[in-house]
């Protein structure tokens, strides 16, 4: 039930192109990776403190802190899709296929869900790629934060929840990072569009 | 962790902050060079706590700084769009100094957490310093940095799990699982394809860090678009720091039976194709500060070649040629700060007649002269331990591709030598006597950059040293 809502919702976050629907997504998305780490991560009183943690960054600040750049720099709540919809519907079916293919390999045998946390780093990946605005790649990044804590919770569940938190703290940091840029690009760029930063190139 | 460790972690940083409370502007610079320079004592009497490699490392990463710091407080870079809440002279230096502090704690740690930490922090300070213009290339550029560089990490954390998970299995208990001289002692145990996907996974994630092909993009962009300090620092550490993550994950994948085959391979291959991508783009360059970062990408795939060759030759020749990068490189991309300072251009086209126009062309000419690989610079002795190395370990393509590379990169870079002191005088090029003079410190801190470039060239041929780059090769080779 949980890996068909991680699927649903990610397939939404790479097809849609509407802002306010992706971020509805994206918290779907986090709070059900969250669901698969909350069993291993309650075990003990600072595995509860770091859960908490976790849960009030993913699902609440991320979101907020998007919401507060458009708001304050009267952006578009698109994100610009890259190419039309039948692709992307493939590139979700195609992310799927190759988590699973991922997944059963032989260095994989023997963890469960390993094809869950592949497909999850694959849907991460097709958002920034499938998407123009830049406001989809801070999105990715955050969900590449929630792939990562899944990671944790399948491949390592008994390491220290500080390499969770650490994951965690590095995506969100990245993702303020990338928002207070994204807010200086929006002088040059109002629409945030990623075909206005092609002037590097070679 | 003892207070010796968090003095140095914290120096830099609070040495910047502290620099900044004063309001007169010579104080402020005084306190900014003072600082930096207890932070490089403070350094040095850490490195007793540390292996060689570390300690080697760690005095790399505190002299360079203090250059850059030094060099900052003398040309400050001007800003186009100064609005930014980071584009302000003390936040720029309480970024200097916080990056200098994330590669102390990549360098001084014992687990690769505390590496892929220490690497991961660097995004968040070098991202602001990158995009510190404000100006739109310069933006374009740090969002290219932040968003490839966030994966990566995120990739080598990937692996990390996974390699927690085979830890794990082999009957470590899980505080110890990323640590490496546990791993190392219980090496053998790690047989499962799990362990080697989990370090080549790290070293494609590091890798992302240190500018291999296919996961450089970031780093031409980034490298010239930062103010030139910065790029300094970017191009002669940041890639050091992360080639020193590669050699930690490559020390521990040689001690086991399941991972060594699969890293060297992978290191051979990016290592190759990043010599010879960066070689041909070296040469379609036109602007000074985007050639040297592609040289940089060239000789971080060189140092990846060395390690490749999975032999003490290989490891000696990668540290002693990040060593000498990091030198020639800082002195390549300070000169250019002082020649963009007085000329107003980095262009290729721009620039004529260097060798006349002072201290700094001659200067800059002696970088170029030191990156294409020619006595007295070190550079030359590295790529010929390298080459050895190659021929000693019979890795035939891989020796092809280095040789290609570096002969198309000398190519480039005679080019661009010959082009900005005999080339035909243009419009645009400035005449020589109407250009702006170099402040003294910033001639000062590149002529010591100079001087540390000559004299790591004849570091291997002085008795007691040639003891501790071996020692530290060691660390690498146990």
């Amino acid at each position: 039930m949980t890996a068909l809502l991680i699927l649903i919702a990610s397939g939404v976050l790479m097809v849609d192109a509407r802002l306010r629907t992706s971020l509805g997504a994206y918290v779907v998305f986090s709070a059900a990776t969250l669901s698969l780490i909350y069993p291993d991560a309650v075990k003990t009183p600072d595995g509860l403190m770091i859960f908490v943690v976790l849960t009030l960054i993913k699902i609440v600040a991320g979101p907020v802190l998007i919401m507060q750049l458009v708001r304050r720099a009267h952006l578009r709540e698109y994100l610009s899709p890259a190419f039309p919809v039948s692709v992307r519907l493939a590139v979700v079916v195609l992310a799927v296929f190759l988590g699973y293919g991922v997944g059963h390999m032989v260095a994989f045998v023997g963890i469960p869900d390993a094809n869950l946390v592949f497909y999850c780093l694959f849907a991460s990946m097709c958002i920034v790629m499938l998407h123009r605005s830049l406001l989809a790649h801070v999105i990715g990044l955050l969900t590449l934060g929630s792939a990562i804590s899944l990671a944790g919770a399948v491949f390592a569940p008994s390491l220290p929840g500080a390499i969770d938190l650490a994951g965690t703290f590095d995506a969100i940091l990245a993702t303020i990072v990338a928002i207070s840029v994204a807010r200086a690009l929006a002088r040059h760029d109002p629409k945030l569009d990623i075909r206005s930063l092609r002037e590097l190139r070679g | 962790m003892s207070l010796l460790a968090i003095a140095a972690l914290l120096a830099p940083t609070a040495g910047a902050v502290i620099a900044s409370i004063f309001r007169s502007r010579d104080l402020r610079r005084f306190l900014r060079i003072a600082f930096a320079v207890i932070g490089l004592i403070v350094t040095i009497a850490w490195t007793h706590e540390l292996d060689l490699l570390s300690s080697l490392f760690a005095i790399l990463v505190s002299a360079l700084c203090v250059l850059a710091t030094a060099f900052s407080t003398s040309i400050f870079p001007t800003t186009v769009e100064a609005i930014d809440p980071w584009s302000r002279r003390p936040v720029y230096f309480m970024l200097l100094g916080a990056f200098w502090s994330c590669m102390l704690v990549v360098v001084g740690s014992t687990t690769f957490l505390g590496v892929w930490i220490g690497i991961s922090a660097t995004t968040v300070a070098t991202t602001f310093l990158v995009g510190y213009s404000g100006g739109k290339a310069a933006l374009e550029a740090a969002w290219k940095y932040l968003i490839l560089c966030t994966y990566g990490i995120g990739i080598a954390l990937l692996g990390m799990l996974l390699l927690g998970h085979a830890a794990i299995d082999a009957g470590i208990a899980p505080s110890d699982a990323l640590s490496w001289s546990v791993l190392g002692a219980h090496a053998s145990g790690f047989t499962s394809a799990t362990a080697r996907v989990a370090l080549v996974l790290m070293i494609v994630g590091f890798a992302t860090k240190a500018g291999l092909v296919p996961m450089h993009a970031w780093l031409p962009d980034a490298h010239s678009k930062a103010p030139a300090p910065i790029s300094a620092v970017l191009s002669g550490l940041l890639v050091s720091c992360a080639l020193y993550a590669i050699m930690r994950v490559q020390a521990f994948a040689g001690m086991t039976t399941a991972a060594a085959s699969a890293v060297d391979g992978a290191l051979l291959v990016l290592g190759s194709i990043s010599i010879l991508v960066a070689a041909v783009l070296m040469l379609a360059q036109s602007d000074i500060k985007r050639l040297l970062s592609y040289s940089t990408v060239e000789h971080a795939g060189l140092v990846a070649i060395a390690l490749g060759c999975a032999s003490p030759l290989g490891t000696l020749a990668a540290i002693y040629h990040v060593i000498n990068h990091a030198s020639a490189k800082s002195l390549a991309f300070l000169s250019v700060g002082i020649l963009q300072h007085n000329h107003g251009t980095t262009a290729i086209g721009g620039l004529r007649h260097v060798w006349q126009r002072g201290a700094p062309g001659k200067l800059f000419l002696g970088a170029l002269v030191g990156l294409a690989g020619l006595p007295p610079f070190g550079l030359f002795l590295s790529e010929l331990l390298i080459v050895a190395a190659a021929v000693a370990a019979h890795q035939w393509i891989a020796l092809g591709c280095a040789l290609a590379g570096m002969l198309l990169a000398f190519a480039a870079l005679c080019r661009l030598a010959i082009t900005v002191e005999a080339g035909s005088e243009r419009k645009h090029s400035k005449p020589a006597e109407g250009a702006r003079r170099a402040p003294r410190i910033a001639l000062i801190v590149t002529s010591l950059a100079a001087s540390a470039a000559l004299v790591i060239a004849i570091v291997p041929f002085v008795a007691w040293s040639q003891g501790f780059t071996r020692a530290a090769a060691s660390v690498v080779l146990k």
